[in-house]
């Protein structure tokens, strides 16, 4: 990277181009100066903090809604858990009496 | 970063699992097949509905789920358990399903996330705290509400990609490989996800505290 695009990035990091580097940190490893510029964007923008820290805590939100599903159905002899979001679903009647149909034809 | 790479690593072992786990089949086993529907339909379909957003779709991948198994009973032995050998092939039909959907739709991807900043690029809105901390969010039968909602107002290849890196927890590279995209315009996708998935849950979710 030539020297004066480096510095534009340390000294003018928008937020948009910030939130957008934070965001692509979750997903492949970012250059040491694209690393060392949000980080410096986020020494004086909170809002910018706050977007880093929300998306991280909505990554882990979904880990472990995912984790309780799966634990709610561990032992299917205890009576279930209750897990928020889809905990109230269920296959309805006509959709069992369907799939019943269809694996007993191939069963 | 390091920790970034780290699950890159098991998330890849864990696509291939995924990918294996299905098409050996030994040994057919007796297993109470028949039962499997009235044990598990429900968790499966909960399942389901949690990556595929939609009834209909969520039933069709129970079905598909049900009767790859059927054809592939051979292959459970008993070390995990049936509910965990069942909800892999259903991972692995989600997939498929995302896949498909992928190599039939084109989605305009309209750029909203420019709406949150002005024309020098800076928020538009302050950015609120959020107060809770994930434990207590996934709790919250309330937050799931305005979080289905929100998913839903994302196109379908955001949200797909979004279940696929956040809930999934796949590598982007194999997440590419089964949505068709090129690496950036996968970024630029979950960028767009998280940032109109965290807006509008401030808007709608109020227990921030500014």
């Amino acid at each position: 990277m030539p020297a004066w695009k480096t510095l534009k990035l340390f000294l003018a990091l928008s937020c948009d181009e910030s939130t957008r580097l934070v965001s692509e940190s979750l997903d492949h490893p970012l250059p040491a100066s694209e690393r060392f510029a949000i980080r410096l964007h986020a020494m004086i923008c909170r809002s910018c903090r706050r977007y880093a820290r929300q998306i991280r805590l909505l990554r882990e939100t979904m880990i472990r809604h995912d984790q309780a599903l799966l634990a709610s159905g561990a032992d299917p002899s205890m009576p279930e858990q209750s897990t928020p979001g889809v905990s109230g679903e269920a296959l309805s009647p006509q959709a069992r009496a369907r799939i019943q149909d269809v694996l007993s034809r191939h069963e | 970063m390091a920790r970034d790479e780290a699950q890159g690593g098991s998330q890849r072992t864990g696509y291939t699992a995924l990918v294996d786990c299905e098409n050996r089949r030994d040994n057919p086993a007796d297993l109470e097949a028949h039962e499997w529907l009235a044990r598990h339909g429900d968790v499966l379909f909960r399942f389901a509905l949690s990556r595929v957003r939609d009834r209909d779709t969520a039933e069709e991948i129970v079905q598909e789920t049900l009767l790859a198994a059927l054809r592939a009973r051979g292959d459970f032995r008993g070390a995990s358990s049936e509910r965990t050998w069942l909800v892999a092939i259903l991972r692995r039909k989600v997939v498929d399903h995302f896949r498909r959907y992928a190599e039939s739709a084109v989605d305009h991807d309209p750029d909203r996330v420019g709406s949150f900043f002005d024309r020098r690029g800076h928020w538009r809105e302050p950015v609120a705290q959020w107060t809770d901390d994930p434990p207590a969010l996934a709790q919250r039968e309330e937050f799931w509400k305005v979080f289905d909602d929100c998913l839903s107002r994302l196109s379908p290849t955001m949200a797909n990609a979004f279940c696929l890196r956040e809930i999934e927890q796949f590598a982007t590279d194999d997440i590419c490989k089964i949505l068709g995209l090129s690496p950036s315009n996968l970024w630029t996708s979950l960028h767009r996800a998280r940032m109109l998935l965290r807006g509008c849950l401030e808007a709608n979710w109020i227990r921030a505290d500014r």
